[in-house]
Order: structure tokens, then C-alpha cells, then sequence
């Protein structure tokens, strides 16, 4: 548990977790470890209870006054297993209390504090340890990147590439290359800004060159291990996961050696990785051949299955939506015709505003459900669209907009388990579904209109977004249930300067 | 809707004409679009529920027979992958915070592959949508059948891999080989179908074809030398390409090689991967297709008039991906939607235009012409030499039993195809190595780089 005593590595695995993803701390080896870890506090907290900012003022003080050290508390705790394991024990708190250099301290309060500042950072750290057990973190663990599965049938030879994109990476790696073999070329330098490699370069050498101030108590190795066991073995893998190659740039400590590499790559000294991944050499992936990897096929016989009635056969024809059965197929008179787009021409008020365009879209939806009549329902479109606000009161809808905000200003990958517990009703499923049927909706109505050149639909960690008629106004009609209900009209207010 | 994709010449087995009406039978799952591997993960089944949405708004429904997939079950996945790994998947999501660290890495759950909430009713709905699209097949109720959720070519037999944790695909496939002898895979993500290449590897009962990029590219597999192994030797067709690669270049290359596999191999039935990652302006591909010159390739195979199952895959900028597969759905019934696109429940994702289709990007085509006509040469040539197979073998009834053996050494009298590998070329004179890349960019370029897979206008 030494590491809970030194804010540094408490630092970096909040940060692992992806809190006080900005926080930097200057000068951290020579300052008071007490005071470091008051600011490492006071950040966490702020994420953690956003608008409570005055609720735990810092340096904390006990009622009669005197002042806590919150980290020789905190470390106390932590060694005797945490707030779980000292809540249950009588004589924990006497003894965290007398550690903490609160001798002549009462327990409970010294425990109210506890819970108040330090509960949630127990929690998380805690949380973080379940995860990853300590014991048995061999070097095997790496080779989740190293040469990858030596233990899962014998696919080592093939590297582990990962799917996403990494190209800007490397065309500003070849930027650096051509800009140091032709000094003089300015085209190649504009070209340099022009995608934007200048400010790559430049964030790439302060990640090289930053001082490994943040732990000194941990070797790289080690450190490196745990960020890559955690890669595979953390709990909430989807949420935390993704963030482990953003996370290994901050720990710039143990990277050194990969950046070196990459430095190296720039001086045309490539293939470094490739060596260390691949230790044979081996550049071409095999496919692997055995039981392991291939499907039985069966010889053909030509004798074809004689029971393909069978109801284990029928099942997998599925639940027929559409055509319901027995109507008629001919398509009602009020539908346009089959492939028909839109008409661009309406009589709104305002052609092509977000009104107009609502009310178009509740007018198709009208239509469909005439013609799709319970198919409407067994195909989802209940729970398509903005419809979905429907059941969410404009309280709950500002939340979630409060809370993707901030979550946009500390790029922390936390956004789901903030959502979670500020939506304690709601299921993982509702708000996964607003977010995409209103919440990026909305979004992308706003940059349609507002910024038409700068669109995405599909980048969560956009910074800077804007809602255009975010908020259902007061006339429209809530519904606890969408279930059997479709908006005919809409009349949402619209507040363009919102 | 007979169009200029349409040109084979092949005299169609079921002797139907190209305008002729498909029967076409759809999968789609309502619940598909809630699913969700994590924030900032680009793979979002929110792609499927979008396209479903256009699809139903331009009324194409009243051309298809639609469906409510059956969930696969653990003994139905069985049938491809291992046991060890089906269990793991189907107890991983219910209990996702007790994951057994070594099970993690033994299949491959990580940072490609999540283990999110709901993960195994998802990849049941996936699954069940493309087996039940291969019953309809087999039982002749459909000529094309379509799944969009389906079409997950990275899973291995044991292992989860790129975004991609059940093989629907392989499912599908062998619940065919049941009543086809010949089945012809073909794949045009814009990486390479390999958990469906290595699946069938050494079978000649299956063919697969791959257009993929290659080089410094995810997942490393499909170079041109890899043609299957044992008597799968020569049924394993992959096709590398370069960035930037256009609509015309792959029509041509496209058709030119399908042609010859459809001659050669006669498939009885066919499965198109159609992964829309390889429109312009993915986030994580790299060719510059139009949602048309994807679909011709749909359009050219339908065209052959065998029984089809067309399945989705990657694609990663959702507003094309829901384009794409919609239009595609809309070749397969054989109409033409209008370009405006009606309004519909995500009317607001495809502004500023609201159109249905997209314009390919002004970027390079690295694609030379002497690549492509190399690449092309090479491939007939590995195909003519199935076309020196004994006639019998394609044209036997299904009731006569195939010698595979006899094949397999006319075969292997030929001249070994890797005395000509085109090994040079393209891939090898590239200076940037896959495996740096992937490890330079876990390192620095996530944290730097800001995603700008933005315009498509």
C-alpha cells in the first residue's frame, strides 16, 4: 500500500481512471507531498461533486479547529485495507487517527471526515485494486502487446495490430523526416502546418523531454506493467480501457524507451518495435492452421438434410414483422411511392428550420405508423428519434447536458459512470439510447445549421458542442411511457441564442 | 433496376433475368441500435438502427419480407467456436466486473474488443440474423436475404479480434454448406475478412475473396500469396490494395476478378460482406468509394442470379454507413431511391445536404495503374489454375460426391504461385511498419491527434 502515501501514484492512477486528466503539478518533487496531495484532492473532488465546490474547503480542519493531514490519514487508512475493512473494525480508526498525528482526536469525527473527503478517492483507489490484483504480475501480463497470446493457441507469430486509425501519427513522423533532409524547402514546411504536424511535433517533444517528475517511487517497468495489465484486466474494460495509449504518454517516466524508439524511426533507424514485438522477424502474418483455427467442414455428400422442417430449423426463420399476415400488401393511398425522397418545397413559416423539419419528421412518422400499424412497434420505431425525450422531464434533459458538458472539459473517459450515478432511475440502456436518438441529434442539428463545415456525427470527445432547441418547451406534452404514443406535433420552443 | 454495374455475362443457374424482382428477406433486431462498446469506441450498432430507419421511410419495407432475428445460442455459436470461449462470452457481460484476468487475455477482450454491457445478446442477435438468413436460403423462401448487424469477419474460433466477437459469418456459411456445395465468400471491408479466410482455409468447399487495404494496416493478414492451404489451396483469393483507392479503379478491378471466380468456381450460393469502411471518408479506412461504387459491387454480383446473402461488417463514419447499407437495400429489392432523402427519425445526422448519396474526397488514388494491373494478373492467373480442375467437379449434381483429393494434385503439379509472388512492388518498399505504427499511436497519437473524419459534403 506504500503507493498511498505518495500523491504522485495516487495521482496517476486517478488519472488512469481518467480524472485530473489536465492536472499538472509543478515542481512536485520538491513540494511538500501534503500540500501536493491538497491540490491532487481539491481537482478530484471537483470532478467528482461538480457544483459542490464550497462543501469540503481545503486544508480540512476538525471541529475544534485543528488542521488534517489528509494524506497521512488517507495513508493510514489505505494501510489497514481501506474505509470497507476499517468501518468494520473497532480499533482502526483509534489507530489511523493516532497515525495521522491526531492523538488526542475522537474516532468519529476523524471518520466523518473520512468519508467526506477521502470516501471517494477510497473508493475508486480500492475499486482500481480489485481490479488488478498485485499478486502475480509477471512479465507475462505485458505480452498483451509485446508478442501477445503466447498462451492462447499459439497465434504469437501474428503482432497484435489494433484496428484503429493511427495514420497522422506517422505522416507527421514522415513530415519531421523530409523537413530534415531538405532544410530549406519551404513547401514542405507549409505543408507541415497545413496538416496540422507542427503542433504534433511540439506536443510529441514536451511528451520526450518533460522530466519524469511524477514518480519517483516506481520503476518504469513496473509502472508500465501495470497500466498494461490494466489494459486487459480492468472491470469496466469498456470505460476505462480505450484510454491506456492516452494514458502512457502522461506517464512519460516509463515511455522514454518507445519514444527514443520513435525519435529513432524519425533519424530513418526504423523497425525497432518490430524487432521487439516480433522477435523473429517474421514481417508477413501466417494463417494458422489446425483444429484451433479452422471450422469442420464436412465432406459433401449430396444428401441434404431430410428434417429441415423441423421446429429447430423454423426457429431461425425469426419473428415475421412485416408483411403482417393476412393484409392486404397493396400500400395504403396516403404513402408516397417506393424510393420517393423529400419534397423540399413546404409551406412552413420557415423552410428548413428545426420547427419545420420536426414537424415533417412527425408527419412521416404519423403515416408510418398508419401503414405499418403494430409493425410500427415491433420494428422499434417507438423508440426511434427525439421521440425518446418524450419520457425524460426537462429537468433530467438538462442534466444530461450539464453533465456531457463537463465531462467535454476533462476529457476524461468517465462519461458513463457520471451518467450512471447522476441518473440513478435510469438504466445503462435508456441513456445510451437518448444520448443517440436526441442527444447527438441535437447536437448535429445545431452544427448543420451553425457550423455546416465542421460536422461529425460520430466523435464523442468533441469539446465544444451546442444544442439548438435543446429543451422541450413547456407546451409540450410529457409522457411517462412512450410506449404506444407518437408526437403528431411537436412544439418545441426554439431558442437560437441558447 | 438493371443498371451499368450490370454486365455478366454468366448464363444464370436459375435462368432468371437481371430487371427480374428478387425475393428479398430482411433481419433486423429493434433492440441493435441500444448496444454500446464504450465511449469513444467507434464501432456503434446505433449505424444499423439508422439505416433501418431510412430503408423503412423510403418504404422499401413493402419490397421485403421482414424479420425479427432468433437469438443464437451458446450451442449454436458452438458449432464454429471453441466452448471455452463461448462460455466465457456468454457469462462475460453477466457479471462484467469479475472478469478472470487470464480469460481477458487468453481471448483477446480488451481494447478492440470490450467486454460491454449486453455483449452476448448482441452477438446472439447478430448471429441468429445471419443463420436465419442462411435458412431462408437453404429452404428457398428468398434470393437475397439481408443482415446488417451481421457480417463480423475479424472473430476467430477462439478469440474475439478486431471489434468483432462471433463469426455470424462462418454460422452462416456452414449452416449453407448443409445445402450447397459450393459457397463463395466475398468481402469488401476495407480490411481483410480474415476470420472468415482462416475458417475456411483449407476447405474447397468455400472460397473466399477479400478486397482489402494492406500494409501498416489492421489486421495484418491478406497478402496476395496466401491462397488457402491443404485442399483449400487456391480458394482463398485476396486482393491488396493501396489508400485512396476510387470508384472506378475498384469497379474494374472489382469485376474483372469476380467475373472470373463466378466462371471458374460457380458458386451455388454467394455472401457479400459489405463493410462501409471502405467509403471515403471513414474513420478508421482509407478508401475513397462512394456509397454507388460500393453498392456496384452488390449490384454485380446480383447479377448472377445466384441466391445471395448480403451482410454488414465496419464502418465507422455512422451517417455513410446508414447511407450505404440503405442503398444497398434498395439495389437488392432493385429500385432507385431519389438522392433527397426523406425526412426520417435521424434526419438531422445526414445534414447539412440530406442527401442520400456522398461524394468521394479529393485525395490520391495510390493505387497505380502497374499495381493494379500486377495485382490483377496475378489473381487470374492463380484462378486459371482451378480452371484446369476437371469440368466434372463443378458440374456434377450436388448427389455426386467430389474427389477432392484427385484436384488437390492436379493442383499441386502447377508451378508454385509463390515462385512468382509480387512480393515486391508496393508493400515491401514501405518504410513505415505496421507494427511501429500501432505502437507509436498507442503511445502518442490518441492522445494528440483530434479525430477529423468530419465532411463529407
Amino acid at each position: 500500500m506504500g503507493s498511498d502515501a505518495d500523491p504522485l501514484a495516487i495521482l496517476s492512477k486517478l488519472q488512469f481512471l481518467g480524472f485530473c486528466a489536465d492536472l499538472n503539478i509543478p515542481d512536485a518533487e520538491s513540494a511538500d507531498p501534503s500540500e501536493v496531495f491538497d491540490a491532487v484532492l481539491a481537482a478530484f473532488l471537483r470532478e467528482v461533486y461538480p457544483g459542490e465546490r464550497e462543501a469540503r474547503p481545503i486544508p480540512a480542519t476538525l471541529g475544534d479547529g485543528r488542521r488534517v493531514d489528509l494524506l497521512r490519514l488517507f495513508a493510514a487508512v489505505r494501510a489497514g485495507g481501506g474505509y470497507a475493512s476499517a468501518a468494520s473494525s473497532t480499533g482502526a480508526w483509534a489507530a489511523a487517527t493516532k497515525s495521522a498525528g491526531l492523538d488526542a482526536a475522537p474516532a468519529a469525527p476523524v471518520k466523518l471526515l473520512y468519508a467526506k473527503y477521502l470516501g471517494a478517492l477510497d473508493r475508486w483507489i480500492q475499486r482500481l485494486l480489485e481490479a488488478q490484483p498485485p499478486s502475480g504480475r509477471t512479465n507475462q501480463e505485458l505480452s498483451f502487446d509485446a508478442n501477445g497470446r503466447e498462451d492462447c493457441n499459439g497465434r504469437d507469430q501474428r503482432h497484435v495490430v489494433q484496428k484503429r486509425k493511427r495514420e497522422d501519427m506517422v505522416g507527421m513522423l514522415g513530415w519531421v523526416r523530409g523537413l530534415a533532409e531538405n532544410v530549406q524547402e519551404d513547401g514542405t514546411v507549409a505543408a507541415g502546418f497545413t496538416y496540422g504536424y507542427f503542433s504534433m511535433v511540439l506536443a510529441v517533444r514536451e511528451a520526450v523531454s518533460r522530466k519524469r517528475a511524477r514518480r519517483p517511487s516506481i520503476t518504469n517497468g513496473t509502472l508500465l506493467q501495470e497500466m498494461g495489465c490494466k489494459c486487459c484486466m480492468s472491470t469496466n474494460g469498456a470505460r476505462i480501457d480505450a484510454q491506456c495509449s492516452k494514458k502512457l504518454i502522461r506517464h512519460h517516466g516509463l515511455d522514454t524507451n518507445e519514444l527514443t524508439t520513435v525519435v529513432e524511426n524519425i533519424n530513418g533507424t526504423s523497425m525497432v518495435m518490430e524487432q521487439e514485438r516480433n522477435p523473429n522477424g517474421q514481417k508477413r502474418n501466417k494463417v494458422p492452421v489446425g483444429s484451433n483455427y479452422q471450422a469442420q467442414v464436412p465432406q459433401w455428400t449430396g444428401v441434404l438434410p431430410e428434417n429441415y422442417d423441423d421446429p429447430e430449423t423454423l426457429k431461425w426463420l425469426g419473428t415475421e414483422v412485416w408483411p403482417i399476415e393476412g393484409e392486404n400488401r397493396k400500400a395504403p393511398s396516403f404513402c408516397d411511392p417506393i424510393g420517393r425522397g423529400r419534397d423540399d418545397f413546404c409551406s412552413c413559416n420557415l423552410p428548413r428550420s428545426v420547427e419545420c423539419v420536426r414537424f415533417h419528421i412527425a408527419e412521416r412518422r404519423f403515416k408510418l405508423r398508419r401503414e405499418l400499424g403494430s409493425a410500427f412497434y415491433a420494428c422499434g420505431f417507438d423508440r426511434m428519434g427525439e421521440e425518446v425525450a418524450l419520457s425524460w422531464t426537462d429537468e433530467e434533459e438538462a442534466k444530461f447536458r450539464d453533465v456531457m458538458q463537463i465531462n467535454a472539459s476533462s476529457s476524461g473517459r468517465n462519461l458513463w459512470n457520471r451518467l450512471l450515478s447522476s441518473f440513478r432511475l435510469k438504466r445503462n440502456k435508456e441513456l445510451v439510447s437518448y444520448y443517440f436518438n436526441c442527444f447527438l441529434l441535437r447536437r448535429r442539428c445545431y452544427q448543420n445549421r451553425i457550423t455546416p463545415k465542421k460536422i461529425d456525427s460520430d466523435d464523442e470527445e468533441e469539446t465544444e458542442f451546442r444544442l439548438l432547441g435543446n429543451r422541450l418547451g413547456q407546451s409540450a406534452t410529457k409522457y411517462h411511457s412512450t410506449k404506444h404514443t407518437v408526437c403528431i406535433q411537436s412544439t418545441h420552443c426554439m431558442d437560437l441564442d441558447q | 433496376m438493371a443498371a451499368s454495374g450490370e454486365g455478366a455475362s454468366l448464363p444464370s443457374p436459375a435462368g432468371g433475368e437481371d430487371g427480374r424482382r428478387r425475393r428479398v428477406s430482411y433481419f433486423y433486431e429493434p433492440t441493435i441500435g441500444d448496444y454500446y462498446y464504450g465511449q469513444g469506441h467507434p464501432m456503434k450498432p446505433h449505424r444499423i438502427r439508422m439505416a433501418h430507419s431510412l430503408v423503412v421511410h423510403y418504404g422499401l419495407h413493402r419490397l421485403l419480407e421482414l424479420s425479427r432475428p432468433f437469438p443464437a445460442s451458446e450451442a449454436d455459436i458452438s458449432r464454429f467456436h471453441s466452448e471455452e470461449y463461448v462460455s466465457f462470452l456468454a457469462s462475460a457481460t453477466g457479471n462484467p466486473n469479475i472478469l478472470d484476468p487470464r480469460a481477458v487475455k487468453r481471448f483477446n477482450v480488451g481494447e478492440d474488443c470490450p467486454v460491454f454491457d449486453g455483449l452476448f445478446p448482441f452477438c446472439q442477435a447478430s448471429a441468429g440474423g445471419s443463420i436465419g438468413a442462411a435458412v431462408k436460403l437453404n429452404r428457398g423462401d428468398a434470393d437475397i436475404t439481408v443482415n446488417w448487424a451481421g457480417g463480423l469477419h475479424h472473430a476467430k474460433k477462439g478469440e474475439a479480434s478486431g471489434f468483432c466477437y462471433v463469426n455470424d459469418i462462418v454460422l452462416a456459411i456452414l449452416e449453407l454448406l448443409k445445402f450447397h456445395r459450393r459457397v463463395l465468400y466475398v468481402d469488401i471491408d476495407v480490411h481483410h475478412g480474415d476470420g472468415v479466410e482462416e475458417a475456411f482455409f483449407t476447405t474447397n468447399r468455400v472460397m473466399t475473396v477479400s478486397f482489402h487495404k494492406y500494409g501498416d494496416f489492421f489486421p495484418g493478414t491478406g497478402h496476395i500469396t496466401d491462397v488457402g492451404a491443404g485442399e483449400g489451396k487456391h480458394y482463398a483469393v485476396n486482393v491488396p490494395l493501396s489508400d485512396g483507392i476510387d470508384d472506378s479503379t475498384f469497379r474494374d478491378l472489382f469485376q474483372c476478378i469476380m467475373k472470373r471466380v463466378m466462371e471458374v468456381y460457380q458458386p451455388e450460393v454467394v455472401v457479400l460482406q459489405c463493410g462501409a469502411d471502405s467509403l471515403a471518408g471513414d474513420r478508421l479506412g482509407c478508401f475513397n468509394l462512394s456509397v454507388k461504387g460500393h453498392a456496384d459491387c452488390l449490384r454485380y454480383l446480383r447479377s448472377f442470379n445466384v441466391p445471395m446473402m448480403v451482410l454488414g461488417g465496419g464502418g465507422y463514419t455512422i451517417r455513410n454507413v446508414a447511407r450505404c447499407w440503405c442503398y444497398e437495400t434498395a439495389v437488392a429489392v432493385g429500385v432507385e431511391p431519389d438522392n433527397k432523402l426523406p425526412y426520417n427519425d435521424y434526419y438531422e445526422y445526414f445534414g447539412p445536404d440530406y442527401n442520400l448519396h456522398i461524394e468521394p474526397r479529393s485525395v490520391e488514388n495510390l493505387n497505380t495503374t502497374k499495381d493494379l494491373e500486377n495485382i490483377k494478373n496475378m489473381i487470374l492467373d492463380h484462378l486459371s489454375t482451378l480452371e484446369h480442375v476437371p469440368n466434372t467437379q463443378f458440374h456434377d449434381r450436388p448427389s455426386d460426391p467430389e474427389a477432392p483429393a484427385e484436384k488437390e494434385e492436379d493442383m499441386d503439379k502447377r508451378p508454385s504461385q509463390r515462385s512468382r509472388l509480387w512480393s515486391g512492388g508496393a508493400y515491401d518498399s514501405d518504410t513505415e511498419d505496421p507494427d511501429m505504427k500501432t505502437e507509436a499511436n498507442d503511445l502518442i497519437a490518441n492522445s494528440i491527434v483530434k479525430d477529423e473524419s468530419n465532411d463529407d459534403l
